[in-house]
């Protein structure tokens, strides 16, 4: 399996975001990911089947249960180990991305405020 | 059934048997409670997600995984693309002239063309379709030196007229004449293509191809060329559209599709270009045909380009 070393696209991001506190169908995973991003992310069908079908194959999510309800079967996928580790690491990939600026915007503030007479 | 789950059962064929055999009830309970109880009709953004969904499904584009395999997979398709596109080409000639050998058919003319060429070129295709790059590669080099020994053997370069007088000693004639034949850039752009193929690493994706080189060449179809005997007024215009079309079916379902398009398309601009009559002449700066043409070509080529590099992260990230 190869190891994704390119920035996570973000519904993926939020999808596996979505999954970290419990196992999840696929209705729960679209509206769970539209709340953490508070609205930005709007999954479709397609979208999300296929972000699935891609996080199963790399070993990032896997099916928990399988059900049937209303006739109709219900899959429910958690996170794995794998899945769990690069959702840390593209958070800390993040994190550093945004300390670039947050530290430089305190620099500058500090700077500011030190050339400002008393 | 109610008619919205009729209508996403129907956009759910985009996908293969297989997969909705697998995954379509899953997908219809989650389509029926994400699209609301009073819809009627699905909505275009979703219908446009499954549609698109599913072709890329067929294409496999979701299973690469990685630049590294699309790239491999891109060439593969291109080099197949090219090896359709020049047998069709070269095999015109001899169909041609098996037709007028039919009884009723008059065989006064005999439209001339190596039986080799295509003969070899069909054969490189088999050899590229099992992966076996370098008797593909030796094969297509065979073509391209088979149709310059024809047209040496038949005296063909003779036909070329501008620069005729200046040019028996250096061999500008018979260049030229090459570059007028879609062979030759088929050969070429088939070489520069398998030529990397060579070394890469094999993909673990290996199918489905044959789908993809059928959208390909029909984009490659559609444009004015010897195939479809489109010369005329609307050349350029067909030209550029269908540059556009690759592209777009390239970024909205799978980006292999815009480059192997483009490199057929390549194929089929070059010899156009080298024939047009007004770009042979000296001193001649006026804008003519010829320079419409190139910027056809460069257009084609940096929309392409530009596309794919932009839908290349967003087909193979995760």
């Amino acid at each position: 399996m190869t190891k994704p070393s390119a920035p996570m696209r973000e519904p993926t991001y939020f999808i596996l975001a979505a999954l970290q506190d419990e196992p999840l169908h696929g209705y729960a995973i679209v509206k769970r990911a539209q709340e953490l991003s508070d609205g930005r992310v709007r999954l479709t069908t397609g979208t999300l089947y296929a972000a699935l079908d891609r996080l199963t194959s790399e070993e990032m999510v896997q099916v928990a249960e399988e059900a049937v309800v209303n006739g109709r079967a219900r899959r429910t996928y958690e996170l794995t180990e794998r899945g769990l580790s690069a959702l840390h690491e593209e958070a800390a990939r993040m994190i550093a991305a945004a300390r670039v600026v947050r530290d430089r915007s305190v620099r500058s503030t500090a700077a500011t405020v030190r050339t400002v007479p008393a | 059934m109610t008619g919205l789950e009729r209508r996403y059962r129907w956009l759910l064929r985009a996908y293969p048997r297989a997969y909705r055999q697998y995954r379509a009830e899953e997908m219809l309970e989650t389509l029926l409670v994400v699209g609301e109880t009073d819809r009627r009709h699905p909505s275009l953004r979703e219908s446009l997600a499954l549609v698109a969904g599913g072709l890329r499904v067929r294409s496999g584009v979701d299973r690469l995984g990685c630049r590294e395999t699309l790239r491999h997979s891109a060439l593969r398709l291109t080099a197949l693309s090219l090896l359709v596109c020049g047998v069709a080409l070269t095999a015109l000639p001899l169909m041609w002239r098996l037709w007028l050998l039919l009884p009723g058919n008059s065989a006064s003319f005999l439209h001339g063309g190596s039986l080799v060429t295509p003969a070899l070129l069909l054969l490189a295709l088999a050899a590229a379709a099992w992966a076996r790059y370098h008797l593909a590669l030796a094969l297509t080099i065979g073509a391209f030196g088979a149709e310059i020994w024809y047209s040496a053997a038949n005296d063909l370069w003779r036909a070329v007229e501008p620069w005729a007088g200046i040019d028996a000693v250096l061999g500008l004639r018979a260049g030229l004449y090459l570059a007028m034949q879609l062979s030759t850039w088929v050969c070429l752009l088939g070489v520069l293509t398998m030529v990397p193929l060579l070394r890469a690493r094999r993909s673990r994706v290996a199918r489905p191809w044959t789908w993809l080189v059928g959208a390909a060449m029909t984009i490659a179809a559609v444009t004015p060329n010897p195939l479809n005997g489109w010369v005329d007024r609307f050349t350029l215009p067909v030209i550029m559209a269908a540059g556009l079309v690759a592209a777009l079916v390239g970024a909205a379902l799978d980006v292999r599709i815009s480059i192997a398009a483009s490199a057929v398309l390549l194929a089929l601009i070059l010899p156009m270009l080298a024939y047009e009559p007004t770009s042979w002449t000296f001193g001649g700066s006026n804008l003519g045909p010829r320079h419409v043409l190139l910027g056809a070509v460069i257009g084609i080529l940096a929309i392409n380009v530009t596309v794919s590099r932009r839908a290349t992260h967003r087909q193979v990230a995760l």
